[in-house]
């Protein structure tokens, strides 16, 4: 298959000024490091990471809003450090959110706006225009000023203003993030139809392992600026084959983590939330059905109350705690706060 | 870009009123303050020169205002609205979309400009009209030399932010005093021959100032032009406003890239 965007082993590091406790100082920070990938024509390809693990930083590499330190990509066959216009002529992008609207002008104002920036011919735009509005049912509320709009509106905008250029590429950055239930699976189904009937390239990143599962044909893990997994979702999945994961949640310890680490065959344990005094775990391990009494065993006792305990199929989410030990809807940049204060951590 | 501005402005009916009438109470202000201590005899043809001096460099004061403000001021909007991000995504030429930002106020501008010299002309008594054509040449020379700064000033504005807009209305009064928008620059002589000679000279909107209104005046009576002999000023302006615009984008390209480096371009 031919790949569409080739990225040669690009970094990205930013030197930003801080100011702590009334002393300047520089903070180093390895956004990229070393990525390489390729995403075939035709693929609808997803980024599944963290907050702050540097998904964003690297769509913005390819949309030429960011240099690379160092490293080379192509998008659609043009180097973005040459070509830049021609990078952006054949891409399609809802990377802000709502953002990047203008709200005293009507949505179709805006798509209109964009629309001559992108060099639409006026009879082209005028068609293209209505074909979204219709896509996705816009009608509503296109003739009134953006400022009117709720969040799930303005998102729903910008997703056809990624769109009013009809690019062979398009670049989505967690474009469902504000967007009700029935909208965002709405979206979805949107996304998948530009992918498999109009042959659209699709990148799409997303911390929500559920998205990614149902849409992408290929998934790249990333965290800390680095790629750890990539292939198929199922690729991905079978690489855990021999594991299993329970699902655990009461009112746990502190030492309950450290207590189920030390039983062989555990292979990782993670938290995925902790609220109100409750805590959910997902444990990592070679054969549930073996290991139950003992997991059972480690976190009941001590005050411990266990609420919850099921053993479950294995999920993207599954494959980041494999390789990270933590979970999904963990902040990296809070990790790695976590981890200097401790002196400790990863690269 | 251009279209997006007129429409945003007709969002905005009430400030746009707001911001025609504040123009001309500002020229009334200086007007009525130079009036005011001429002395009772003067000769109707002198009152005509003082309102000459004052509307005819207010004419520049106002296209440099314009042209900073604009271009500093929608940089900034659209920094903080998310828009920047989106217009560096698109294909479109950076530099047509950096004077399209100034198209429409600078259209906006000329009108006020008519009505300004109209008011003045109407509480004068009537302005002297020489060398309109010539004149004209040098305002648009020295609306493209405006355009260079105002091209760095949209650099600054992406790398300071908020720090820029301060900076602006700095340059409004540092330009409005030292090249001698609503007075002649032998004003600035009396108090010191230092400010013309050490500040003024040095300055290409000073003689944007004194060549368009000296032109227009006439440069028979020996007064005016007041900072070098006219074909020497209209060299300068020409030469401004053609070095201006080619090095103030060369400097805000250099400046973008370096936000884009650090990623600062759509930081807010």
């Amino acid at each position: 298959m031919d790949a569409i965007i080739r990225v040669e082993g690009l970094s990205k590091t930013f030197i930003t000024k801080e100011r702590r406790k009334g002393k300047k100082g520089k903070r180093v920070v390895h956004a990229l490091k070393d990525v390489n990938l390729e995403v075939y024509a035709g693929e609808n390809f997803g980024l599944l990471g963290p907050n702050g693990a540097g998904k964003t930083t690297l769509i913005k590499c390819l949309t030429t809003l960011l240099l690379p330190t160092s490293g080379r990509a192509w998008v659609n066959g043009y180097d973005i450090f040459a070509h830049e216009d021609e990078v952006r002529a054949s891409l399609g992008c809802m990377l802000m959110g709502d953002r990047g609207l203008y709200w005293k002008l009507t949505g179709r104002e805006n798509l209109d706006y964009f629309g001559a920036l992108y060099h639409v011919p006026r009879s082209v735009r005028r068609p293209r225009m209505q074909y979204l509005i219709d896509l996705l049912k816009l009608d509503d509320f296109i003739d009134r000023t953006v400022e009117t709009y709720s969040s799930g509106q303005k998102m729903l905008l910008a997703f056809a203003k990624a769109l009013i250029n009809d690019a062979p590429i398009l670049f989505f950055d967690e474009p469902t993030v504000t967007m009700d239930v029935p909208t965002a699976r709405e979206l979805r189904r949107i996304v998948r139809s530009l992918n498999k009937e109009e042959g659209k390239t699709i990148v799409y990143t997303t911390h929500l392992m559920h998205e990614a599962e149902e849409l992408c044909d290929r998934v790249a893990i990333i965290d800390r600026g680095e790629i750890i997994a990539l292939g198929t979702p199922n690729e991905l999945k079978s690489s855990l084959v021999r594991e299993d994961v329970v699902h655990l949640e009461g009112v746990l310890p502190a030492t309950t983590i450290e207590k189920l680490r030390a039983i062989q065959g555990i292979r990782n344990v993670a938290v995925q939330a902790e609220t109100n005094g409750r805590t959910k775990l997902s444990v990592l391990c070679d054969n549930s059905r073996l290991l139950l009494p003992r997991i059972i065993e480690a976190v009941t006792g001590n005050g411990a109350s266990l609420e919850y305990i099921k053993p479950q199929e294995v999920t993207l989410e599954d494959v980041f705690i494999a390789k990270t030990g933590r979970s999904l809807a963990v902040d990296t940049r809070e990790v790695v706060k976590e981890e200097k204060r401790g002196g400790g951590g990863r690269g | 870009m251009s279209w997006k501005k007129i429409v945003e402005f007709s969002r905005y009916p009430v400030a746009f009123v707001a911001l025609f009438v504040q123009i001309f109470l500002i020229i009334a202000m200086f007007l009525f303050a130079a009036l005011a201590f001429t002395p009772p005899d003067t000769p109707p043809q002198e009152g005509q020169t003082l309102g000459a001096v004052v509307v005819y460099g207010f004419v520049i004061g106002l296209f440099l205002s314009f042209t900073l403000w604009e271009i500093g001021f929608s940089i900034r909007e659209e920094q903080t609205r998310g828009t920047l991000e989106a217009l560096y995504l698109s294909p479109a030429n950076k530099f047509s979309s950096l004077v399209a930002r100034v198209f429409a106020i600078l259209l906006w501008v000329t009108a006020v400009s008519a009505f300004a010299i109209f008011f003045v002309g109407s509480v004068v008594g009537g302005l002297p009209v020489q060398n309109a054509g010539l004149a004209l040449v040098v305002l648009l020379f020295s609306v493209s030399g405006f355009l260079g700064i105002a091209f760095v000033f949209a650099g600054v504005t992406i790398k300071l932010k908020e720090t820029a807009q301060f900076l602006v209305s700095f340059l409004q009064f540092f330009f409005m005093i030292f090249s001698a928008q609503f007075f002649p620059f032998a004003a600035l002589r009396s108090a010191s021959p230092l400010i013309v000679d050490g500040v003024s000279r040095w300055l290409p909107v000073s003689y944007s100032v004194d060549a368009f209104r000296s032109l227009l005046i006439g440069t028979e009576n020996g007064k005016f032009p007041e900072l070098a002999p006219i074909e020497v000023e209209i060299a300068i302006v020409v030469l401004f406003g053609i070095i201006s615009p080619i090095v103030g984008y060369w400097v805000y390209k250099r400046i973008e890239r370096s936000a884009r480096r650090e990623g600062t371009l759509g930081e807010y």
